[in-house]
């Protein structure tokens, strides 16, 4: 398990203490990542930014209750999303919502060059092959860079079955991405 | 030699993965409502006041990312920028994360101006003002936290854009004028807020009167929105907050304070106007091509007798 930075364990105790300033940062520092793996779990923006805010504004309830993270904001951030939208596919019938891979080419790809685009659209079409647990043990240990440990609490899974699970996933878009090592 | 193979994919999985964030977080931006509201709830269950004014945005929140807003627009004015400066667009580019100390800086307030031109709907010019006021009390916290006084050119241009904001919402109709000024209000509200209540130093003080100036005159127009928008319509020049006001006061002291005790004049706005706004008075569209050159800002202590 990662070792806590002193910036980490300053930003927790001062957390913890409810400074604005401090409640502030987290919300600048992390909000775009929960969105991001919100939206790639949901594949819908409106439900992703119900997602954000609920997530966000939990943690602020659960700071002023004198509870929420002991540990790592970020992974308790993630792992407070991550139950949000376990909850959503239940109450949902767990339907499965896909990734709209117009997302890029309706929003913003206009200016990338015709190589960033291709290959933009291969990432998102070799997550599309993925289960949403493996899409999302991938979100977060490549994209948030989190350890397996902290993915295990996130997704309340045991160590080895995330492992397993992981080993999955990127076997999986190995063959999707035609991976070729140069 | 399967083992560096697969060493070599989660290497390259993790690139497509942080390029992807990359493209994603230039295209969507989260509503500004839940950031409203989370700090909302943040100054309500807060024990400790702000003290430490040092919130930073990752730089993708420095750029004025709106889903509306295509990012062709930004990155056509960048190559044109560079183009048009004789260097690449990689320049301009750079130039968004430049302070004011910064050569490039008048390149990141040039290409805030004519994104500002370019943009045709009011919405999103009004969003497009706050936003860059926003930047400017970034620029002139982390100015401060390195232990520089910024210049002049940046309340200014602070002050303008807050204006601008204030004069765009009377022209979105009667009906928006309300929700417009209230947005404008939360937004002004959660700088103060953000900045602290630290009043011993000169630098917040001075930023916080400039916003709490604003907000004054925002209140005073959701008191009375019928002859605001009447003022809006007939123009600004007799509204004594519309222009310096106390801010004014404030800089004049300052200025009249450190000539005094050093026989060296801080930033003169004269001086040094901000590119694309004149002398910070002027209308909702300024003028672009204004002069550039900004003056190396004074450290703390050694002018202004702020703290260090």
């Amino acid at each position: 398990m990662k070792t806590m930075q002193p910036a980490d364990i300053e930003m927790l105790r001062s957390a913890q203490q409810l400074d604005a300033v401090t409640l502030a940062r987290i919300y600048e520092e992390y909000s775009p990542a929960v969105y991001r793996y919100a939206y790639h779990l949901l594949g819908s923006l409106q439900t992703s930014e119900d997602c954000v805010s609920d997530t966000f504004l939990g943690f602020l309830s659960k700071l002023e209750a004198g509870k929420g993270p002991r540990e790592n904001i970020k992974a308790y951030l993630f792992r407070s999303a991550h139950n949000w939208i376990v909850d959503f596919y239940r109450n949902k019938g767990n339907q499965n919502i896909s990734l709209n891979e117009d997302f890029l080419d309706s929003n913003s790809s206009v200016e990338l060059e015709a190589e960033k685009r291709i290959r933009l659209g291969e990432t998102i079409k070799a997550l599309t092959r993925l289960t949403l647990e493996q899409k999302e043990v991938i979100l977060l240990r490549f994209s948030e860079g989190l350890d397996i440990r902290e993915i295990s609490r996130i997704v309340h899974k045991s160590p080895g079955a995330m492992k397993a699970l992981l080993h999955r996933a990127i076997n999986t878009l190995q063959k999707e991405l035609k991976y070729e090592e140069k | 030699m399967k083992k560096n193979k697969s060493i070599a994919f989660e290497k390259e999985l993790e690139s497509r993965l942080y390029d992807l964030a990359e493209a994603e977080n230039s295209s969507v931006l989260i509503s500004g409502d839940i950031r409203n509201e989370y700090l909302r709830k943040v100054n309500l269950i807060s024990k400790k006041p702000v003290s430490k004014p040092i919130l930073r945005r990752p730089r993708y929140w420095k750029l004025p990312i709106l889903k509306e807003l295509k990012m062709g627009t930004i990155a056509t004015i960048m190559i044109i920028l560079g183009l048009l400066l004789g260097g690449t667009t990689a320049t301009a580019y750079a130039a968004q994360d430049a302070l004011p100390t910064d050569t490039l800086y008048p390149v990141k307030v040039l290409t805030e101006n004519i994104q500002a031109d370019l943009t045709s709907n009011p919405d999103l010019k009004l969003e497009l003002a706050l936003q860059f006021a926003e930047t400017r009390i970034d620029e002139i916290n982390q100015l401060k936290e390195e232990g520089l006084m910024p210049p002049e050119p940046v309340y200014a241009n602070l002050q303008m854009q807050i204006q601008r904001a204030i004069e765009l919402a009377t022209q979105l109709g009667e009906q928006s004028l309300e929700p417009a000024l209230l947005q404008i209000r939360d937004r002004l509200q959660n700088q103060v807020q953000l900045l602290g209540e630290d009043s011993e130093d000169p630098v917040l003080l001075r930023t916080r009167t400039l916003l709490q100036e604003r907000i004054q005159l925002v209140d005073t127009g959701l008191g009375n929105l019928n002859g605001f928008y009447y003022e809006a319509q007939n123009g600004w020049e007799n509204t004594p907050l519309m222009n310096q006001g106390e801010d004014q006061q404030i800089q004049q002291q300052q200025q009249s304070g450190n000539a005094s005790q050093n026989g060296v004049s801080e930033t003169d706005p004269s001086e040094t106007p901000v590119p694309g706004e004149g002398n910070g008075e002027s209308g909702i569209n300024g003028n672009p091509n204004g002069g550039s050159s900004t003056k190396t800002p004074v450290k703390n202590g050694t002018g202004s007798g702020a703290k260090p």
